[in-house]
């Protein structure tokens, strides 16, 4: 072999070995953007809103969770987590996610619906979920929330949550006022 | 300086040689940046996955309805839940097909205005969903339900209705709509006769899950013709390749005095796109009765008039 084929056989070789670097580190970076979530999403189904670890994660971190949810698990997280609003006093984040038409026919002021929430809902909830709906892109929750630290068993509030899903952990929502 | 020189002619040298690798190489660069782009672009419109795929048939996942007709559906189901919902029945009974309006609603507005508020009371939401496309019939189920995002089912129930609305071609490659459920309307002029009667299968309206035919009967003879009074089995059945169906009102009473001529709607549950086409209508137990009681004799009385018929036979009727 001649000194010039070898040479040019060497910088063949340097350069498909860069381009085979090129290759993986797309793959890299594509996989790296995946969180790796090995939660137990059926869990969800009985969530509690005292479940601290829920909201632990970060925001990137939360939506990241959210977008490798099922359908199901994720409009029960949304419920989740807005009572868990509620739970946590944050009645300014809670009403803004009420659908514009069910705060004029139900809640005019965010007065009105914490004076709501602080008669009806108690500081630490626990919620079951009994059924799931879809009408279109409207799903409908019939749920069952109980005081979960002085709540007896049967003695919790059925309830319904309509929500509507514009994007990932973009929501609005209503409830049967009880 | 004679380095750099030795060097540069060197390099030169090698893109002179190399010069298809050198393309080749910055191809495949350039596809790899571009796909690399493209997943990381894919990746920030991911949309939440759901069970909600309107466009996508409900009888076959892998069957949708084209696109044209899709968006043709879109725009005319709008337009006819506005006209419903703000009581503009005649503009939203426009929009149907011709046989619709005449075979569905008898040409009548409302009879059409009983059928919307039969289904939508009160102002409705809807949603659409391609149900089944059989035949050039692009069926779609439309679901009517309350504004509930409004309410939260504050005292209420969860409550919705449906029906479906079809899509179809006419002579001139126009789309038409239909609602109530109605698919189409045809001419049958299938006759069967004998000493007996005479049975004229003049026509057939089909709806979703109902096969309606409008058959024109006439005695012949001077005694009663009994063809269904409930007293004996299989009076009258439709006939399809593998099966028999019951006929969908059983209480229907077809007598005929003598020389007596009427005409009967007899409609049998079929649904439109089960892949079955239907061949007969099947009379399975005709009585020629001298002095006929029926349901009024007695028990005993009804058994004599069977044991005694004039005649007893059951004819079909085919429907090609």
């Amino acid at each position: 072999m001649s000194t010039k084929k070898l040479y040019n056989k060497r910088l063949m070789i340097i350069f498909f070995g860069l381009l085979i670097l090129i290759i993986f580190s797309t793959i890299l970076k594509k996989n790296s953007n995946k969180v790796n979530i090995e939660d137990n999403l059926e869990n969800l189904n009985v969530i509690s809103v005292v479940d601290e670890s829920v909201l632990e994660n970060s925001e990137s971190m939360e939506l990241e969770r959210i977008k490798s949810m099922e359908e199901r698990t994720r409009i029960e997280y949304y419920v989740a987590n807005y009572l868990k609003l509620i739970e946590n006093e944050q009645f300014d984040k809670a009403y803004r996610l009420l659908n514009r038409e069910y705060r004029k026919n139900y809640f005019r002021t965010q007065d009105e619906f914490e004076e709501y929430c602080n008669k009806t809902f108690s500081k630490m909830l626990h919620i079951e979920y009994d059924n799931f709906e879809r009408n279109g892109d409207i799903y409908v929750l019939w749920i069952t929330i109980n005081d979960a630290i002085n709540g007896k068993r049967n003695e919790g509030k059925q309830m319904n949550f309509v929500v509507k899903e514009n994007n990932f952990n973009d929501y609005e929502l209503s409830f049967s006022k009880i | 300086m004679a380095i750099v020189t030795s060097l540069r002619i060197k390099i030169r040298h090698w893109f002179r040689n190399n010069k298809k690798i050198f393309i080749i190489a910055i191809i495949l660069v350039g596809i790899i940046f571009t796909i690399n782009r493209f997943l990381l672009l894919s990746d920030d419109i991911k949309v939440p996955n759901t069970t909600y795929t309107p466009t996508v048939s409900v009888m076959d996942s892998t069957d949708s309805s084209p696109k044209v007709v899709q968006s043709f559906a879109e725009d005319m189901i709008e337009e006819y839940v506005k006209y419903c919902n703000e009581g503009n029945y005649q503009k939203a009974f426009n929009m149907l097909s011709d046989d619709c309006k005449k075979y569905g609603f008898n040409d009548d507005v409302s009879i059409f205005m009983e059928h919307v508020l039969s289904k939508m009371q009160t102002p409705k939401k809807y949603s659409i969903q391609n149900y089944s496309n059989y035949k050039g019939f692009y069926i779609y189920e439309v679901k009517y339900i309350d504004d509930i995002l409004a309410t939260g089912l504050t005292n209420q129930k969860y409550l919705y209705s449906t029906e479906k609305i079809v899509f179809t071609k006419d002579k001139d490659n126009k789309l038409n709509m239909s609602t109530g459920n109605f698919i189409s309307y045809n001419k049958i002029n299938n006759i069967l006769e004998n000493d007996y009667l005479k049975v004229d299968v003049i026509d057939k309206i089909t709806k979703y899950s109902i096969e309606t035919y409008n058959v024109k009967i006439t005695n012949r003879t001077d005694s009663t013709i009994v063809i269904a009074d409930n007293l004996v089995a299989d009076e009258v059945k439709l006939v399809l390749p593998y099966e028999y169906r019951n006929m969908e009102n059983s209480n229907t009473l077809i007598i005929l005095e003598p020389e007596e001529s009427r005409t009967f709607n007899l409609g049998f549950s079929k649904f439109f796109d089960d892949g079955d086409t239907s061949k007969a209508i099947l009379f399975g137990a005709i009585r020629v009765i001298e002095d006929y009681k029926g349901a009024y004799g007695t028990e005993e009385e009804q058994k004599k008039e069977i044991e005694n018929a004039i005649a007893k036979f059951s004819i079909e009727i085919p429907l090609k």
